[in-house]
């Protein structure tokens, strides 16, 4: 189990900062997903770590040891690359034992490590063939294997499920969680798939723009995103702009008063997530309720969308159980509610 | 589904023309080397092998395939060593005139035999006024020719198999802890053997083949099996001609052959 910390690591190249003053502390034996859209540094900051990439600034230490100056062959990591990145020429068994060949393990003892580390992707039957006779799925595997089998002290992972199908996907990432926490590593893991990171990582840290924007847990993130763009990447449709009149009110610019958590005190937007958005039927109150028209209505299965446009200027997207959302016609008056605790303030600072 | 049967079967006759076209000549030539007659005629009088030992017999003929043996293994050598460290280079390398370069070393390839031969002929004669060392039809004079000839293919060749190289999988030897010289040896050059042993291949056959550049700077009592070809044209026309170029046309496609064997050719274009 190794602690890895970035402090102040930036990189820049001759016309822009892929990363800028990024610092992380990865506690040992904990799981943080890089969570942000394509160019947003998080594939940067892992080829850093992972000593591909020269930091223009800044520390990186893995378990304490400076590694900042090192190549990639002296750091001891284990990279899982998108495109797996398997050795053509050798069969998966080789390609497994590759790392402890380089460093210089007995043929033995190799050989029987390489065997555990099979049968821990659950593709010990398939040892001698090749890369090309192996599906996608089963590539990702070898991939893993030959990268766990070095015993790494952090194990990388760069959006290693984006090329596997939906299903391969679910299945891939629930194993690799699982093999993270047996073998009790520490693991980076790059993606631009919220759900992924939520549904992996013990941290995710959210980046933009080449900067850390918030580190927290998946419900740290989703529950009170600290930026507009924290809360947009996460689902924040619905972004209402004003400013907060007294603890615990919002006032919008046109003229909405609406309810918010008393327990931050500033913020010119007020978020509500489609899914915290509820019908409220007759008679009914709640903390925040607005009525308006249905001027757009989709049904995705288990729930159905639909956007409701308020007299006052703004629309408002509601996720709901579709069997409520049944009964609604476009052009139809419907109210919705939410609670004060939905309503997430956030600042307007974008970029 | 007419008119497809139509195109396929144009595009079919169009095929078959082509290759035909192609071998035709080749065939005829295999043909003739077994003619009984002297003067070649159609049809033959019979049949015979004896125009293979009269070839063999011919001195010219025996050392011209010997020189070009040679010569082809030395320049594939020669080409190799130059050529893999310049694809290396141009494809990995950034630096300033890296398209110059690339144009420079490829330039063989597009000026004509004939032109590039007497330019080297005078370039050495003028090398040989100015350091008395005499290169114009000597033995390593001839080489660099065929050396300089053979390279652009290696060039281009190495260059497409560098170029279509996934850095990923070099990055994870790194990462799993080889050295940059080992990575090179376990996983660049296996990765790219297609395109050397192909880059090999065209360097032998390039310089095998060779006429244009060759016939400047022969020398004395030196004559590559092409020109002793033509030498002997120049006075006779039989069949000793037609075994001599089977033979040549065995040596090529052997060496396709077992090329194919350890690389796929079709993978390499």
């Amino acid at each position: 189990m190794t602690e890895v910390v970035l402090d102040g690591v930036s990189k820049h190249y001759a016309e822009m900062v892929a990363v800028d003053r990024v610092s992380l502390r990865i506690p040992a034996g904990q799981f943080v997903a890089l969570l942000g859209p394509s160019g947003c540094g998080k594939t940067t900051t892992l080829r850093m770590v992972a000593g591909f990439v020269d930091a223009t600034q800044g520390r990186i230490t893995i378990g304490g040891r400076d590694v900042t100056q090192l190549p990639p062959w002296r750091r001891n990591t284990g990279l899982v690359f998108q495109n797996y990145a398997l050795f053509p020429h050798r069969t998966v068994a080789q390609n497994v034992g590759f790392g402890l060949q380089m460093r210089g393990i007995p043929r033995a003892e190799a050989a029987a490590r390489v065997a555990t580390a099979l049968q821990r992707v659950k593709l010990q039957e398939l040892a001698d063939r090749l890369p090309k006779q192996l599906s996608g799925g089963q590539q990702q595997r070898v991939a893993l294997a030959r990268a766990l089998v070095i015993e790494p002290d952090v194990l990388l992972l760069d959006e290693p499920l984006s090329n596997l199908d939906a299903r391969l996907r679910l299945e891939m990432r629930t194993e690799i969680r699982a093999l993270q926490r047996a073998l009790e590593l520490t693991a980076i893991f790059v993606t631009h798939d919220q759900e992924e990171a939520f549904a992996i990582a013990d941290i995710v840290a959210v980046m933009h723009r080449g900067q850390v924007e918030q580190v927290g847990t998946p419900a740290e993130i989703y529950e009170t995103p600290s930026t507009r763009f924290v809360a947009e990447f996460t689902g924040v449709h619905n972004l209402l702009p004003g400013r907060v009149t007294a603890p615990g009110r919002f006032e919008t610019t046109d003229g909405l008063g609406l309810a918010c958590t008393a327990s931050r005190p500033l913020g010119s937007l007020l978020g509500v997530r489609p899914e915290r958005l509820a019908l409220l039927p007759a008679g009914a109150t709640a903390d925040n309720a607005v009525a308006g028209q249905v001027v757009s209505l989709a049904y995705l299965g288990a729930v159905a969308e639909a956007e409701v446009q308020l007299p006052s200027g703004p629309r408002l997207l509601a996720r709901l159980p579709a069997h409520q959302a049944a009964v609604l016609a476009m052009g139809a008056t419907v109210t919705l509610g939410w609670p004060a605790s939905a309503s997430l303030l956030l600042e307007d600072a974008h970029g | 589904m007419c008119e497809g049967t139509a195109t396929r079967l144009a595009f079919a006759v169009s095929v078959w023309t082509v290759i035909g076209f192609v071998l035709l000549p080749l065939s005829v030539v295999v043909w003739l080397s077994f003619f009984a007659n002297r003067i070649i005629s159609f049809p033959p009088t019979g049949y015979t092998l004896a125009w293979y030992a009269r070839a063999w017999g011919v001195a010219d003929f025996r050392n011209g395939l010997l020189l070009s043996l040679q010569l082809g293994g030395c320049a594939t050598l020669g080409s190799l060593l130059l050529g893999a460290p310049a694809a290396l280079a141009l494809v990995r390398g950034r630096f300033p005139g890296r398209e110059a370069l690339s144009t420079l070393l490829l330039a063989p390839m597009i000026v004509p035999g004939i032109v590039g031969g007497s330019a080297l002929f005078m370039a050495y004669i003028e090398f040989e006024v100015a350091t008395d060392q005499q290169l114009a039809g000597t033995l390593p004079g001839l080489l660099a020719a065929h050396v300089l000839i053979a390279r652009p293919w290696t060039v281009r060749l190495l260059t497409a198999s560098l170029t279509g190289l996934d850095r990923a999988v070099e990055e994870a030897a790194a990462n799993l802890g080889a050295s940059p010289r080992r990575v090179f040896l376990l996983v660049t050059l296996p990765m790219v053997r297609p395109g050397v042993i192909a880059a090999a291949l065209f360097s032998f056959v390039i310089s095998f083949i060779d006429l244009e550049k060759s016939l400047f700077l022969v020398g004395p009592g030196r004559t590559t099996l092409q020109i002793a070809i033509v030498n002997y044209l120049e006075w006779n026309l039989d069949p000793t001609i037609g075994a001599v170029a089977t033979v040549q046309i065995l040596i090529i496609t052997a060496a396709l052959v077992v090329t194919d064997h350890y690389a796929k050719l079709s993978r390499v274009f």
